[in-house]
């Protein structure tokens, strides 16, 4: 499969090397709009659970760009799986100044880096991480594009029946993780203000991948018997490969001030549904606890839906996927998303 | 040259007869400021001195330890500040700390008082907020990271907490109620604590609880309403102040009581401050009778200073003094800065 669309998507992801070719398989849209920008791409942070995908997402989309990847690599086989996969790496500690005034400064930047588990015990290294490495970042590449990776966190719960937070809902989240990343948007806007540096803050929704996610663990949960805790009773998520794209595609819509989008799929999800859905799948009948909130950290997708259309992969086809994926004993991170937390505490 | 010996802290007067007289009582050392400063070895450097509270600390610290340079450094943009400030014998240096190059080039002082913060406006321009009490915290404790460092924070980081129970202590958990403002100062001490952990070093936070000023505060506040008639605002029902003299005079003694890494200081008065009380304290001072808007929420922003109290003892001025004064200053229509401390507002927006 060279072009990613709706009639082309498989029934199941047999492994992981399906499921990394689908997540970097781009889509005609995003090589067109890819083909139209000037200059080539920089993916900092490039070695979190999305980064590595959406790096090479941008290189097949644009086999003449040079895209780089930028992160500390603690992980040596990541770097060795993105450059056999034609993406250039570079070692670098965003924490340090001298470093990233010494990266590479292409026309095009996607911000990813950030830190949100551990919160809670080391405080001071997760506001430096969210807040002081875009505040570097965004003067070291004031003269670049940079579409930056934020969060849905960053609003307050809101009633699930309004449909979500829109763009211009004041940020008012719980928690110190919630609120060191208003800190991160805060801090490329203020840069943008000084230096007109044009950009985009991406308010992700819930990354769907097989390995790690709100699905995968709903299904697993499902699968064991465990109980699915409903006290977060609705989600905003969206296919990976779908945000890896609408975020590459971002780089199109940049602007001073940057401006906040949403990245979701256009329904807000039921966790009861869900888990009725894996159940059927899987012939058992879910357990719950606890009731839904009136209100969640949901979002709206409309203004995303407008410029980038309906992502590609539907919920539905996710749970399929998953479901098949579960079942089958595929492989999973281990490293759960905490969705079901309601404090603010990561 | 400061012309007053330092024979500290003569007693406390009746009244402030005029803006002299109160700078005078707010830049007397007390005994135990003079002999703290004395145990530090090297100058002090004052950053973010323009603001409320910043001139008559530099004087203090100059009137405390006269042997010391102390190097006072804002953006300056009121020059007659900057020439009473000389004329204290304060040393000034003229320094956006929002640019970096600038910062770089400050002379590196063993003592830094980082006052520099932004409030107002915070909601407007949450960017330049952001941008104020985030970074700048960032770019200062990079640069600064072989001096001690003793940083005004605020009782802001805090949740609300109830009313009755005495406030928060150094050890409750920061998570304050939503807003720019609030949250951009708990980032401010966040970047304080990393900058401190990853280069060993000192300092202290203090965490402020309204500074009381003739000029500004919210006794003045609050004297001012009462005065004119106008309904006091009781959202928010109690309040910790303590003496600016008093504040300023803590803040430089915690050069003297740093830690590695660096760590909070709750800073206010003893007790917690009934606003009705103080209404009706005022008001019986004029000769009125108070209004009053709204009723007392069950919590507020409040502190628990007994750490402080602890280190440095009770706060020289005590509450009652700073009525009297107030009572007295807006009575005799004295000098205001027209700043409301806009200490009755309960949704974090600034």
């Amino acid at each position: 499969m060279d072009v990613l669309a709706p009639h082309t998507l498989p029934a199941r992801l047999d492994d992981e090397a399906a499921l990394e070719d689908l997540l970097s398989t781009p889509s005609q849209a995003l090589i067109d709009d890819l083909a139209r920008l000037d200059g080539d791409i920089a993916v900092l942070g490039v070695a979190g659970k999305v980064g590595p995908t959406l790096a090479r997402l941008a290189k097949r989309a644009a086999p003449d760009k040079r895209v780089i990847g930028v992160a500390r690599f603690s992980q040596p086989e990541i770097r060795e799986r993105l450059e056999s996969w034609g993406v250039e790496t570079i070692a670098c500690d965003l924490l340090d100044r001298d470093q990233v005034a010494a990266l590479p400064k292409p026309a095009n930047v996607v911000f990813m880096a950030g830190r949100k588990f551990g919160t809670t015990g080391d405080e001071p290294l997760t506001w430096a991480m969210n807040v002081l490495v875009p505040a570097i970042v965004a003067e070291a590449f004031a003269a670049s594009r940079i579409v930056a990776i934020s969060t849905l966190c960053v609003y307050p719960f809101t009633p699930v029946a309004d449909g979500g937070a829109g763009e211009d809902t004041v940020c008012a989240p719980p928690g110190e993780y919630a609120n060191s990343c208003i800190g991160r948007e805060r801090a490329f806007e203020y840069a943008a203000a000084v230096h007109g540096t044009r950009g985009r803050l991406i308010r992700l929704a819930y990354a769907i991948d097989m390995r790690y996610g709100v699905l995968h663990e709903i299904a697993s949960r499902v699968r064991a018997g465990e109980p699915v805790d409903l006290a977060t009773g609705h989600l905003s998520l969206i296919w990976q490969g779908d945000a890896g794209a609408q975020i590459l595609r971002s780089l199109a819509h940049c602007a001073t001030p940057p401006r906040p989008l949403n990245v979701t799929a256009p329904e807000i999800a039921s966790v009861r549904a869900l888990a009725l859905a894996f159940g059927q799948r899987f012939d058992v009948e879910p357990v719950f606890r606890n009731r839904e909130a009136e209100t969640a950290w949901v979002m709206d997708g409309a203004e995303a839906a407008r410029l980038f259309g309906a992502p590609i992969v539907s919920t539905e086809t996710m749970i399929d996927w998953t479901a098949d994926w579960v079942a089958r004993g595929q492989p999973s991170y281990g490293r759960p998303t905490r969705y079901e937390v309601r404090d603010g505490r990561f | 040259m400061e012309s007053h010996p330092i024979d500290c802290a003569p007693a406390l007067p009746e009244r402030f007869e005029d803006i002299e007289a109160l700078e005078d009582v707010l830049s007397a050392p007390t005994a135990q400021l003079v002999e703290d400063l004395g145990r530090l070895d090297g100058d002090v450097l004052v950053l973010g001195v323009g603001g409320k509270m910043g001139p008559t600390l530099a004087r203090l610290a100059r009137r405390a330890a006269p042997a010391k340079r102390v190097v006072g450094v804002a953006r300056f943009t009121d020059k007659a500040l900057r020439a009473r400030l000389e004329s204290w014998g304060v040393e000034t240096i003229a320094c956006d700390l929002l640019d970096r190059a600038a910062l770089a080039a400050l002379p590196r002082l063993a003592n830094v008082v980082f006052m520099a913060g932004r409030k107002f406006g915070a909601t407007a321009a949450a960017a330049d907020t952001w941008a104020m009490n985030a970074l700048v915290p960032a770019a200062v404790a990079e640069a600064f990271a072989a001096s001690r460092i003793v940083a005004f924070s605020t009782g802001c980081v805090y949740p609300y907490l109830p009313a009755a129970g005495g406030g928060a202590t150094e050890k409750t958990a920061p998570s304050p109620p939503p807003g720019d403002y609030a949250w951009s100062c708990l980032a401010r001490e966040r970047l304080f604590e990393y900058a401190s952990r990853r280069f060993a070093t000192a300092g202290r936070l203090i965490r402020l609880n309204y500074a009381i000023d003739m000029r500004y505060g919210v006794l003045h506040d609050i004297a001012r309403a009462v005065f004119a008639g106008a309904p006091v605002d009781l959202a928010t029902g109690h309040v910790n102040v303590i003496w600016q003299g008093d504040a300023n005079a803590q803040a430089l003694r915690a050069l003297a009581h740093c830690t590695s890494p660096t760590s909070p200081l709750n800073v206010t008065g003893p007790e917690t401050v009934s606003v009705r009380a103080l209404a009706h304290a005022f008001a019986e001072r004029f000769g009125k009778r108070p209004r009053f808007a709204g009723t007392e929420s069950a919590t507020a922003w409040l502190s628990d200073s007994t750490a402080a109290r602890r280190l440095f003892g009770a706060p020289r001025v005590p509450l009652s003094r700073m009525i009297d004064w107030t009572a007295d200053w807006t009575l005799r229509d004295g000098a205001s800065y027209d700043k409301p401390t806009r200490f009755e507002v309960r949704d974090g927006r600034f």
